[in-house]
């Protein structure tokens, strides 16, 4: 089946194709919700959400771009709208933070889980810039867009979520040695 | 194109297509979630269809009582406008040169000229004797007033005797005297309809009247009003103060909007609704004998017991051990002391009472009859909503325990939740002069959903009670109604 007449089959709600598409995404989706809950089942609540959006508005896809893309929007969206329930509070910092960078030996030997974990840690804030810049692809602008604020607090909160992880991954090579 | 920082690009390439392990059951519960899921528009739908109901009810009722208010006796041969030498006739032509003549006379004496009363508001006429010519026009036209309940079955009657005092007779017509002596009302024919030369002695009993005393009391306290002679705009209003203050049950509805339904479940199993209250005054306008509106002020409040449930609670429990060591051969004994701890890690409730208080304001229409004692009334309206405010506490959808509130960024309830529906049924007892005594159970119908579009789904609370007050009647000295 190809992803049109997936596509199609989802808009005219056979069930077969809306079961295809959730195993086929299900669990690239699962990781991305698990990246921006605070645990498990809030990310299962999370996927779930998102599917029933995906399926509700997937007549309005124009089959312009990716999908894959299109519906990641939608389970990111679904996540943010969660987590600002929560009232975020983005600090401002000194632009002008030490961004020193460690080798790339210290963490090329890290795995998923392990960055997931990682990334699990960081605080809420640091952790939604972090996601959004790095992983999803979404610039500054856009991010302070999506979540109201300053693209100079978006740009000081990943240098401070990035400083965080490294500190981690330092603190990780220390307990190993 | 943004330069990639190595460490942020190792990130991306492990993670952006990682994927995780599904948990079980997930599939079944996106079928289900998206079955439950109601669309908003369907509510708004169903809303609309009440709200047209109401509105339609509300008008049938207003134009059934008011149609009836609309029918003054403005064809009344009595009223001064109908005896105008234009509308005669040939059966009444001479009655009506001579009231033209006499028209002086008409204007303060006739029980019902010169005033557009309404009907209902009078007497009753149920039957009319006609006597000659002349009369036949007044016992037609009189014929036209409608049966009143405060005076049921009765008719006037009227006499003419030739001789009479003529304006002492017009002058006492709706006396006190007349009332507290005779059931029937007595007026010279000469104020109502004039003698022609050839009438020596003739009854006329146009129309009779039987009163019960309780009656006559009533027509003689407020005979002015109840006759429409200080009345012109029909039916006299009667005003009405009422306090009350009920006990009331809740019942709230909720349903997911943009949240899903396992967070809806918890945030529902974690609450209960522990009743409420309502009280307020309003006051009442009577538009007609049985048709009231009322409005004022009231304050309502809704409690609601919340659950919480605080995870990963350490309690740490300290253990002293003594332990005595007896040595033999006169030596003392030693007393030795472990200390250890004991660390338990749990979860901890607690209840927290939230409570939703609302300034309204009442617009009901009633629609009220019975006795002097006891009365019935059907009440139906709206309550508008003017503030709403909110303490406690809630889940957010990450299952931490924040603050509900109104007045803050991100709340999960309307300062303002517009309408909602009424409807009530009022039994009223007679307690004093003027002063009356009721019970009012109820049903409030909410039209708007209270929680903020940010909340993620829609929440109602309906009420029930039972509203006890009393009413007092501000205008007792002036007014037609029960006093």
């Amino acid at each position: 089946m190809t992803e049109f007449e997936l596509i199609k089959g989802c808009v005219n709600e056979d069930m077969t194709c809306q079961r295809l598409l959730f195993e086929q995404y299900a669990g690239k989706f699962m990781s991305i919700c698990l990246r921006y809950a605070n645990d498990t089942m809030q990310a299962e609540d999370l996927l779930q959400e998102g599917f029933i959006r995906i399926y509700k508005h997937l007549h309005q896809f124009k089959f312009e771009g990716s999908f894959e893309g299109w519906m990641r929007r939608i389970i990111v969206n679904v996540a943010l709208k969660s987590l600002q329930k929560k009232r975020l509070h983005f600090v401002e910092v000194n632009d002008e933070i030490n961004d020193a960078q460690i080798p790339s030996y210290a963490y090329s030997s890290l795995g998923e889980e392990e960055l997931m974990k990682l990334i699990n840690n960081l605080p809420t804030g640091y952790k939604i810039v972090f996601n959004l810049n790095v992983i999803e692809g979404y610039s500054h602008d856009e991010i302070a867009d999506m979540l109201g604020i300053q693209a100079s607090t978006s740009r000081s909160q990943l240098v401070k979520a990035r400083k965080m992880l490294q500190n981690q991954i330092l603190q990780l090579e220390k307990i190993a040695v | 194109m943004k330069n990639e920082h190595p460490f942020d690009s190792y990130f991306k390439s492990k993670l952006q297509n990682h994927k995780t392990a599904v948990p079980e059951g997930l599939w079944e519960k996106i079928v289900a979630g998206k079955e439950t899921k109601k669309p908003p528009a369907i509510w708004w739908k169903d809303n609309m269809l009440v709200m047209t109901l109401l509105c339609a009810v509300l008008l049938s009722v207003t134009y059934l009582f008011t149609n009836k208010t609309l029918n003054p006796l403005e064809n009344i041969v009595a009223n001064n406008s109908t005896l105008q030498p234009n509308t005669e006739t040939p059966g009444n032509k001479v009655a009506t040169q001579k009231l033209a003549t006499e028209s002086n006379n008409l204007e303060n004496n006739i029980i019902v000229a010169d005033h557009q009363a309404q009907p209902e508001n009078l007497v009753s006429v149920n039957e009319i004797n006609e006597a000659g010519n002349e009369n036949a026009v007044a016992g037609s036209s009189l014929k036209q007033y409608h049966p009143s309940s405060y005076i049921k079955n009765n008719a006037f009657l009227f006499k003419k005797k030739d001789g009479d005092k003529k304006d002492d007779a017009a002058n006492t017509a709706v006396s006190d005297d007349a009332f507290a002596t005779n059931s029937s009302l007595i007026i010279s024919n000469d104020a109502l309809l004039p003698l022609t030369p050839h009438t020596q002695e003739k009854t006329v009993s146009i129309l009779s009247i039987n009163l019960s005393p309780k009656d006559l009391k009533a027509l003689s306290t407020v005979n002015k009003n109840i006759l429409g002679l200080g009345c012109p705009n029909g039916f006299p209003s009667t005003w009405y103060i009422e306090a009350y203050g009920s006990a009331d049950i809740n019942m709230k509805s909720i349903y997911a909007k943009d949240v899903n339904s396992t967070y809806i479940n918890k945030l529902d199993s974690t609450t209960r609704m522990s009743g409420g209250f309502t009280f307020g005054v309003r006051v009442s306008k009577s538009i007609n004998e049985h048709f009231l509106l009322k409005t004022g002020l009231q304050y309502s409040q809704i409690n609601e017991r919340f659950k919480t449930k605080t995870d990963s609670i350490l309690t740490i429990t300290t253990v002293v051990t003594t332990r005595t060591i007896v040595r033999g051969g006169g030596q003392s004994d030693t007393t030795v002391r472990d200390t250890s701890t004991l660390q338990q890690i749990g979860y901890k409730t607690g209840y927290v009472n939230n409570r939703y208080k609302s300034i309204e304001i009442p617009v009901i229409a009633s629609y009220e009859t019975g006795n002097d004692n006891w009365r019935i009334a059907l009440n139906g309206g709206v309550i508008v909503n003017l503030t709403s405010s909110y303490t406690g506490q809630t889940f957010d959808t990450s299952y931490g325990i924040v603050p509900l509130s109104a007045k803050q960024a991100n709340g999960f309830y309307k300062s303002n939740v517009n309408l909602s529906l009424y409807a009530g049924v009022s039994l009223l007892k007679r307690i004093g002069n003027g002063l009356d005594a009721f019970a009012e159970p109820y049903f409030r119908y909410s039209l708007s959903n209270a929680a903020t579009s940010g909340a993620g789904y829609s929440q109602r609370f309906n009420s029930a009670g039972l509203s006890l007050g009393i009413r007092y009647k501000l205008n007792r000295k002036s007014s037609s109604t029960r006093d």
